[in-house]
């Protein structure tokens, strides 16, 4: 099976500090939901940040294989991928800005112009068609359940809001490759649940998804295979239901709990 | 002493008669300020984004003559514009002492730390996670200045603020540089709200000194206002 992100070998230092990922290995499959689990400080979100280019690995090597990238610039490649925070970092702006940013780093000046118009005639009931990005926005606004949030400012939502609006703004872009670092760690299960769902449409759409998560109990339900994470190096992975059936590691029992295996 | 009151009934009436005086004084110091003002945002913005975003050789000094600069008394400045622009100076040629224009230069040099300064702190003020969201959804390096310094824009708003409110209540340098000139005709050329006020002070004219008092304090008191209301509008 082709990949389209192969990992190899990867190793990343802080500057004047410990080795964060000592060789790690790893293969995504389009199309598949793959979890990195592991305790804290076992460098789930370096390995994410390296991955999208946030930091520059020390040793190793990452193929990035997307159909549509347009050339193998580092942008061009970055501008395929979307990721999602463990705390909702949104921008200072309405929830309409905050989910169109995305869009908007990707559209040439004159289409962000047109877009602005068209939103500034329409406040004077001009009778403007909606534009693309419009209903890329919207669209994505509606996948998290948040409709008629567009005109809200970003302060006043719950931290559960504010985390689908991270999702929508990570989703308008169209992703074929979405990072989630414990997207639902910090939230109530109702919206843990809410935004499972909302991964689970987006991958069923095609959007590869790599998952970083606590929670064994989401990983069961998301991921189609799962990778444990120790100290920087990956212990074990497979399948999920091999994984957590028979792990091959004493590590697998001692994180997840033997009662949870069973 | 006049009291109060009737300083405020003159101010009113004075403003209501669109006193010619008046109005060349509040002219001139918004022309002054105001194009001090057009000058120095730009410049502060560029160095405000050089020292929070950006590492190089020298910042730290740059650093410290913005910190210094913001608590350079007027008087200070304006001496040296004086020097810079007298005719035995080194800008002597350019026939500048005592026009606007030097009104305007010492004011730039004045209020150009202030302002870089409150930018600054805005910028630095942003949440780090903000950059880092920036490139995780996309963002070129350039967008991600943009991005960070559109999340200072409040601070921003602060910082052209509190500039245009230090060059606008200021006397030292405008006093020295633009020599308090009024046409004999009793029009303006270089006498500002504040040089006005202490003029008439002097001259005994209590009433007329308060009288552009409040008209100044009007003025610095409606841009806060409009600057608080566009703040709490948040979106924009």
């Amino acid at each position: 099976m082709s990949s389209i992100l192969s990992v190899r070998g990867l190793r990343f230092a802080y500057p004047g500090g410990a080795e964060a990922l000592r060789g790690v290995d790893l293969e995504l499959h389009p199309g598949e939901v793959f979890a990195v689990v592991g305790p804290n400080g076992a460098g789930k979100t370096t390995l994410f940040r390296v991955l999208n280019m946030f930091y520059r690995p020390s040793a190793g090597r990452v193929e990035y294989r997307f159909r549509t990238a347009r050339d193998g610039s580092q942008l061009s490649l970055r501008r395929r991928m979307a990721m999602v925070f463990q705390d909702p970092v949104l921008l200072n702006a309405s929830v309409w800005e905050n989910v169109a940013y995305g869009l908007f780093l990707r559209e040439p000046l004159p289409g962000r112009l047109r877009v602005r118009l068209h939103r500034l005639g329409r406040k004077f009931h001009l009778p403007l068609p909606a534009t693309e990005l419009e209903a890329r926005v919207e669209r994505a606004l509606g996948e998290v359940g948040l409709s008629g949030f567009t005109s809200k400012h970003a302060r006043a939502l719950s931290r559960g809001e504010a985390q689908r609006v991270a999702l929508a703004r990570a989703l308008a872009v169209e992703p074929e490759l979405l990072f989630l670092d414990e997207p639902t760690a910090n939230l109530d299960p109702p919206s843990a649940l809410l935004i499972e769902e909302v991964i689970r449409r987006a991958n069923r759409r095609g959007t590869t998804v790599l998952l970083a998560s606590h929670n064994i109990g989401q990983v069961r339900r998301l991921a189609d295979r799962a990778a444990l994470l120790v100290e920087g190096r990956i212990v074990d992975s497979g399948p999920v239901e091999e994984l957590f059936q028979a792990p091959a590691s004493g590590f697998i029992k001692e994180f997840v709990g033997e009662e949870l295996l069973s | 002493m006049p009291s109060l009151l009737s300083a405020v009934s003159q101010a009113f009436s004075m403003i209501v008669s669109l006193d010619s005086y008046l109005l060349s004084v509040v002219g001139v110091s918004l022309r002054v300020s105001g194009m001090a003002l057009v000058i120095s945002v730009p410049l502060s913005a560029l160095v405000a984004a050089l020292l929070g975003l950006a590492r190089f050789p020298g910042r730290n000094l740059l650093r410290t003559l913005v910190n210094t600069g913001m608590g350079v008394p007027s008087v200070i400045v304006g001496l040296v514009v004086l020097l810079l622009l007298s005719r035995s100076g080194p800008f002597g040629g350019l026939g500048l002492l005592w026009t606007p224009t030097a009104m305007v230069i010492s004011q730039c040099v004045l209020i150009t730390p202030l302002i870089t300064g409150v930018m600054l702190s805005a910028l630095v003020g942003v949440d780090r996670a903000i950059s880092e969201a920036a490139h995780a959804l996309g963002a070129s390096r350039l967008q991600r200045v943009l991005t960070v310094i559109r999340e200072a824009r409040f601070g921003f708003l602060t910082a052209v603020i509190a500039g245009f409110g230090r060059a606008i209540s200021e006397v030292g340098s405008v006093l020295l540089v633009g020599g308090n000139i009024v046409f004999p005709h009793g029009v303006s050329y270089t006498r500002t709200l504040t040089t006005a006020i202490v003029v008439e002070t002097r001259k005994g004219q209590f009433e007329t000194a308060l009288a552009l008092g409040i008209v100044l304090i009007v003025i610095v008191l409606s841009l806060n206002l409009l600057a608080s209301r566009l703040q709490r509008r948040g979106s924009w």
